[in-house]
């Protein structure tokens, strides 16, 4: 009889097997390649590396997360680090990993050319990929869109418990509320915030296509969210999603004053990377026209080059004037702005 | 002694993640404490003790309820519910939390339902709203409770019946037995899956960050991710893990002075088998439990699938499912090898020291995954730097790292965050088995080793298995920790899900999910058959 | 020929709590020996620290003159062939009795383990039972077949703890000459844990009395019955009372004088205690009347309880045919002369 110590013990022979041969089949070779963190999600990111690699033969290996865990991996690893690319969703945390020194200041003629100043690192450091446009979304039957003008505007009284916006854990929103302090300061922005957390309809929950959804469902009238989750919600394969979409608008704010909030997806060179030439060479291919037009089919995100054109349906929302502040100062406030909302009570 | 040296290294070993993260508690103070004490913090205090509460109570009345009723009564569809019961533990909290809000928010179909059909619309009545600290307490009792029921039905069905017969025989009535004999008999083990559910709970980050409920774990990451302060952000977790250290205490101390073994001569439990009302209530609770902790989730789920299902299966899906479930047996089965090395050694060399460094172990439950896996980084990161250093001056030649972004560092973060799991339910096991067995054992010459294969092994097949189960079940919903420490191209069914989720396509997360619920359910069936077969006939 | 078993000056601790203290033993081979005394004497510190289940902090233990615990040593349970029978049996639930006797022969080969079980079983009147788990038999079934398992490695000592608690009063007795005359036959050294003074007495060649963890008197049941060393002892042994007298010169002598006057002096004292047994008194018309407060058929006899005038209890056998009610008087005589007396 085979006894239950003779049988674990061969379970635990096999799962080694098993467990080795893993780690084999995802150790990184040797030959030209390329590691990735990213914190853009693997389906924002993956097709276009893989398009990369079939061009260049270059591998291209991906681990994905949240910004600040892969930052704290990329520190922890220190000089060893595999990765050569870091890839985050907003400027906040691209300024962080500047000044932890976790990044390598690359520049070239054509990224310059290709990425406006006021989206990359004064210095090379990092480079914006696409931008992300913050705008208002309310409901068709109880909003005259009329009657929406500014971010401001949202702290007056005659929008009380009118108003939906996702939790200040949000990095859109920190991201926001940080280019409040850069442009109307401290005081101002602490007034506006008592103000239009007043205003809030119901305690901050869900992401941003639940706000949508809540205002087309008359909840609340309008809602702060970012413009590619309006885009995915008409393109759903859901159709209660498309038909919540189809029941809102969207109202680009600040169009006679800063512009309506903008944050960017960007990337940078690591410091621990040994091949910053073939890092650079990739940062360029996302940057590339054919890579830019990528992020606003898919995503519907608005490219960092001017000369490519927006998706058909985000041309339908007409253009907008974005706020032209550099984008590497909003990562800079960016721990002020959460202890403003901290203190307004804003959750 | 070798065996205490052994355990104690081990147990500092798995204890080095909490480790860090509890030093960081002597660490200097950042100005922006003042800032956390002055708005926050009292906030997130009231609402994690709220939550745990809440839970706690909920969990306690599902999961022993239930265990009693399934163990020591027979009503129509037992069998089937007994096993059924077990179900929402293949859940993750987060999926069902996205699935019920779905289903109950404003927008969902049953709001809109009742407005199409009173002619209502917002403001004209009152629904509950999902998305609160009431409803996350509902979320996470239903996925939760399986750990209680798990375990104190064993605890149930393997209790002596002369004891309880004693008892009616001193003239207590049935219902009066149930909580002055059955209920203390059973209190290791539902104190143990209490405690497991309560852990599960202060780490949940999920399902609280979606609802909009502020507790410790989401300021740790608020402060972490929104005010860029890891430190901080590791003191506060730092204190978390005083509080759980303190909540641990108070509860060994309480039961410190008893002792629970089984007696010597044991009759099987004779169920009572109910009638009428009784039998309907009995089967109605059930069925609802079940109802509403799985079957209306995963018809959500199934209905979203059913719109997603063409574009989400590819050939990656493949490569997903054999990468979940190789990591999921593999972690549970480390886990299950360290319990049970732990326990024993426990039990066989009691001593402050030992019962102090595997506590310190088993404290990464309570964790939030994400924090542990910093508590594995950094420690990783130094160490393998370290050898790179030594090695070039000593060979010249760079060792790059050897552990970090390695499925060595994910596995030891699994064995962190869940060696709870399974160490209290092998020390629950454990202790039903009376000390007198391992004695007449040694008095007849066996070794350690010997008396552990041939004696309790066997003796303890059921919670083993319900160890492996648990954590198995546990490591293929378990998110953050995958997501930080994973190598490079390595996904998970839970990193799919996420991510999917994450960026609000519900429907298109809805298969991963599904996927990750069925081979949840797998074990479970296998569980409950062996559970049914069990040792109990002759145990 | 050295002792089978040698305790010597044996101390065990548990903190601050001395379980044991100063214990020395022996115990030649083929005796059986007995630790007798109340519960809380230590008697169960003291076998198991014999079986390597307590650690001793001070003094030696050994077999056969070879060393197996001291403060310096201590050779682990499994390694010290000594063979050990529970109070609760602890029999594995889940082996059969073949497999639960065969747990200790591991270095036998199959065919003599197979013998071995079966000798086993036949030894303690169980041919029949191997293929049963434990639950599937009686009590009386469960503490013959923990024998034969104790039994089965030929162990240098047999330790057995408690071993008739769990059983019926029937069982008991039968199974207690039973299991003596199986041990003498097999010259196995044996050594009893008991409360119960005829347990004792019925098993056992040498019997140590225990008391606040010392052994207070040792030797054969018959010494330490006929000569206590200790009011501890002889109020311990027996169904004896140990009686309370106050001799004076002054006024009438009480019953007690008048009973004790055939007695020889024994002491000069003027307060001193004497050990009354049952058959020290007897039935006598003439005798001192005293007080009956209870009866109790004992089958072949009563027993009475009588009350002295000062209230203490001193009890007598009679014949069935002497038939006397509670309240009414039982004269009464002294047989012995040679009393037990303590100052």
């Amino acid at each position: 009889m085979k006894s239950p110590a003779t049988a674990c013990l061969s379970a635990v022979q096999t799962l080694t097997y098993a467990l080795m041969l893993m780690l084999i089949a995802t150790a990184p070779a040797i030959a030209q390649e390329l590691n990735v963190y990213s914190a853009r999600q693997e389906a924002l990111i993956k097709p276009l590396l893989d398009e990369f690699s079939a061009e260049t033969g270059i591998t291209v290996n991906l681990v994905t997360g949240k910004g600040d865990a892969l930052l704290t991996r990329l520190q922890a690893e220190g000089r060893n680090s595999p990765a050569d690319i870091l890839i985050t969703s907003d400027a906040g945390r691209l300024v962080r990993a500047e000044e932890a020194g976790a990044l390598l200041a690359r520049t070239s003629p054509e990224l310059e050319a290709a990425v406006p100043a006021r989206l990359r690192s004064p210095k090379g450091y990092w480079y914006g990929l696409s931008v992300r446009a913050r705008a208002l979304v309310y409901n068709l039957i109880n909003v005259n869109p009329d009657t929406l003008s500014t971010y401001e505007a949202l702290a007056q009284p005659q929008w009380r418990g009118r108003i939906c916006v996702r939790s200040s854990a949000n990095i859109y929103n920190q991201s926001l509320v940080a280019s409040m302090l850069a442009t109307q300061g401290a005081e101002k922005t602490a007034a506006w915030l008592d103000g239009f957390v007043a205003n809030f309809a119901r305690p901050p929950q869900g992401g941003d296509r639940d706000q949508i959804k809540a205002v087309a469902a008359g909840l609340c009238d309008v809602a702060i969210v970012n413009s590619y989750y309006l885009g995915g919600m008409m393109t759903s394969s859901n159709k209660a999603e498309r038909i919540a979409a189809s029941k809102v608008g969207i109202f680009w704010p600040n169009q006679h004053d800063r512009g309506t909030h903008v944050n960017i997806s960007g990337v940078g060179v690591t410091a621990a990377s040994d091949q910053p030439e073939l890092a650079v060479q990739l940062i360029t291919f996302l940057t590339r026209d054919s890579s830019q037009q990528w992020y606003a089919e898919t995503n519907n995100e608005y490219p960092v080059r001017d000369n490519v054109p927006v998706s058909e349906l985000l041309a339908t929302w007409g253009t907008f004037k974005a706020d032209p502040i550099d984008v590497a100062e909003l990562g800079k406030l960016n721990a002020q702005a959460v202890m403003a909302m901290d203190k307004a009570g804003w959750k | 002694m070798a065996w205490r040296v052994g355990l104690v290294l081990t147990a500092l070993t798995v204890a080095l993640p909490v480790l860090v993260i509890g030093s960081s508690l002597l660490a200097p103070y950042s100005p922006t404490w003042t800032h956390i004490l002055d708005t926050v913090l009292v906030g997130y205090l009231i609402n994690s003790l709220a939550l745990m509460l809440g839970v706690g109570t909920g969990t306690l009345l599902l999961g022993v309820v239930t265990a009693w009723l399934c163990a020591t009564c027979e009503f129509t569809g037992r069998k089937l519910l007994s096993w059924g019961l077990l179900l929402p533990m293949a859940l993750p909290a987060y999926i069902i939390a996205y699935t019920y809000t779905g289903l109950l928010d404003f927008s969902g179909p049953v709001q809109s339902s009742l407005r199409g059909w009173f002619n209502w619309s917002y403001g004209d009545y009152f629904f509950p709203e999902i998305r609160s600290l009431g409803g996350a307490i509902c979320m996470l009792s239903l996925v939760l409770y399986p750990y209680i029921y798990l375990i104190a039905r064993v605890a149930f069905t393997n209790q002596s019946g002369a004891a309880l017969e004693a008892a009616r025989s001193l003239g207590v009535g049935r219902w009066r037995t149930f909580f002055r004999v059955a209920l203390p008999m059973a209190r290791p083990a539902i104190v143990a899956g209490l405690s497991l559910a309560l852990m599960e709970t202060l780490a949940d980050y999920g399902t609280v960050d979606y609802f909009g409920v502020s507790t410790f774990t989401t300021g740790i990451f608020r402060t972490w991710y929104g005010l860029g302060e890891l430190r901080t952000a590791a003191q506060l977790a730092g204190f978390l893990l005083l509080f759980v250290f303190v909540l641990m205490a108070i509860e060994r101390a309480s039961r410190n002075r008893m002792q629970f073994h089984a007696t010597a001569t044991r009759s099987a439990i004779q169920r009572i088998t109910l009638r009428g009302t009784h039998a309907a209530l009995a089967t109605g609770f059930c069925v609802l439990i079940v109802t509403l902790g799985f079957l209306l989730p995963a018809m959500q789920l199934l209905s979203w699938a059913s719109i997603s299902w063409r574009t989400a299966v590819d050939s990656q899906f493949l490569y997903l499912l054999w990468n979940s479930l190789s990591l999921a047996l593999f972690a549970s089965f480390i886990c299950l090898v360290l319990a049970l090395f732990f326990g024993y050694g426990k039990r066989r060399y009691p001593g402050a020291t030992q019962t102090g460094a595997v506590r310190i172990a088993s404290m990464g439950y309570a964790v939030p995954g994400t924090v542990i896996a910093v508590g594995v980084l950094i420690p990783f990161g130094t160490l393998d730097n370290q050898l790179d250093t030594l090695s070039q001056t000593l060979f010249g030649v760079s060792t790059g790292l050897l552990l970090s972004g390695t499925l060595v560092a994910l596995v030891f973060a699994y064995v962190v965050r869940f060696l709870s799991v399974s160490l209290q339910t092998v020390e629950s096991g454990l202790s039903r088995i009376k000390p007198s067995l391992d004695e007449a054992a040694r008095s007849l010459g066996s070794s350690n080793k010997r008396a552990l294969r041939e004696i309790h092994l066997p003796l303890l097949r059921g919670s083993l298995l319900t160890a492996l189960l648990l954590v198995f079940v546990d490591v293929l919903k378990e998110l953050p920790t995958t997501l930080i420490l994973r190598p490079f191209n390595f996904n998970t069914l839970a990193v799919r899900t996420f991510e999917l989720a994450s960026d609000e396509r519900l429907a298109d997360a809805a298969l991963p999910a599904l996927a990750i619920v069925i081979i949840g359910l797998l074990p479970v069936i296998l569980l409950m058959r062996n559970l049914d077969r069990g040792p109990s006939s002759h145990a | 020929m050295p002792d089978q078993l040698k305790l010597h000056n044996l101390q065990v601790q548990y903190g601050d709590v001395v379980a044991i203290r100063d214990v020395s033993l022996s115990l030649q081979t083929g005796d059986i020996g007995c630790l007798l005394g109340p519960s809380g004497c230590g008697k169960t510190s003291l076998l198991r620290a014999i079986a390597g289940f307590e650690v001793i902090t001070a003094g030696t233990i050994a077999i056969k003159d070879k060393l197996i615990a001291s403060d310096m040593i201590n050779i682990p349970a499994e390694h010290r062939n000594i063979g050990m029978v529970f109070q609760d049996f602890a029999l594995f639930p889940h082996l059969t009795v073949e497999h639960n006797v065969a747990f200790g022969l591991r270095h036998l080969t199959a065919a003599e383990q197979r013998d071995r079980i079966q000798e086993m079983l036949a030894l303690v009147g169980l041919p029949d039972v191997g293929t049963k788990f434990p639950h599937e038999i009686s009590g009386g079934q469960q503490q013959r077949v923990a024998l034969a398992r104790a039994l089965a490695p030929k162990p240098q000592l047999l330790l057995l703890d408690e071993p008739f608690s769990g059983l019926d009063e029937a069982q008991r007795t039968s199974l207690a000459s039973e299991i003596r005359l199986l041990l003498k036959a097999q010259h196995v050294t044996a050594l009893l844990v008991t409360h119960d003074q005829h347990e004792a007495f019925e098993m056992a060649d040498h019997i140590a009395l225990m008391n606040e963890g010392q052994v207070v008197q040792a030797g054969t049941g018959e010494s330490l019955y006929q000569s206590p060393a200790s009011p501890f002892a002889a109020k311990f042994i027996g169904e004896g009372s140990l009686t309370k007298v106050i001799s004076s010169a002054d006024g009438p002598p009480g019953v007690l004088q008048q009973l004790l006057n055939g007695a020889n002096q024994l002491t000069t004292s003027i307060e001193y205690h004497v050990l009354l047994r049952p058959e020290h008194l007897v039935y006598d018309p003439s005798g001192v009347p005293l007080t009956i407060i209870q009866r109790h058929y004992r089958g072949s006899h009563y027993l009475y309880e009588l009350s002295l005038d000062d209230g203490q209890i001193l009890r007598c056998a009679t014949e069935l045919t002497i038939e006397c009610d509670r309240g009414e008087p039982l004269p009464v005589r002294l047989t012995e002369k040679d009393l037990i007396v303590f100052r």
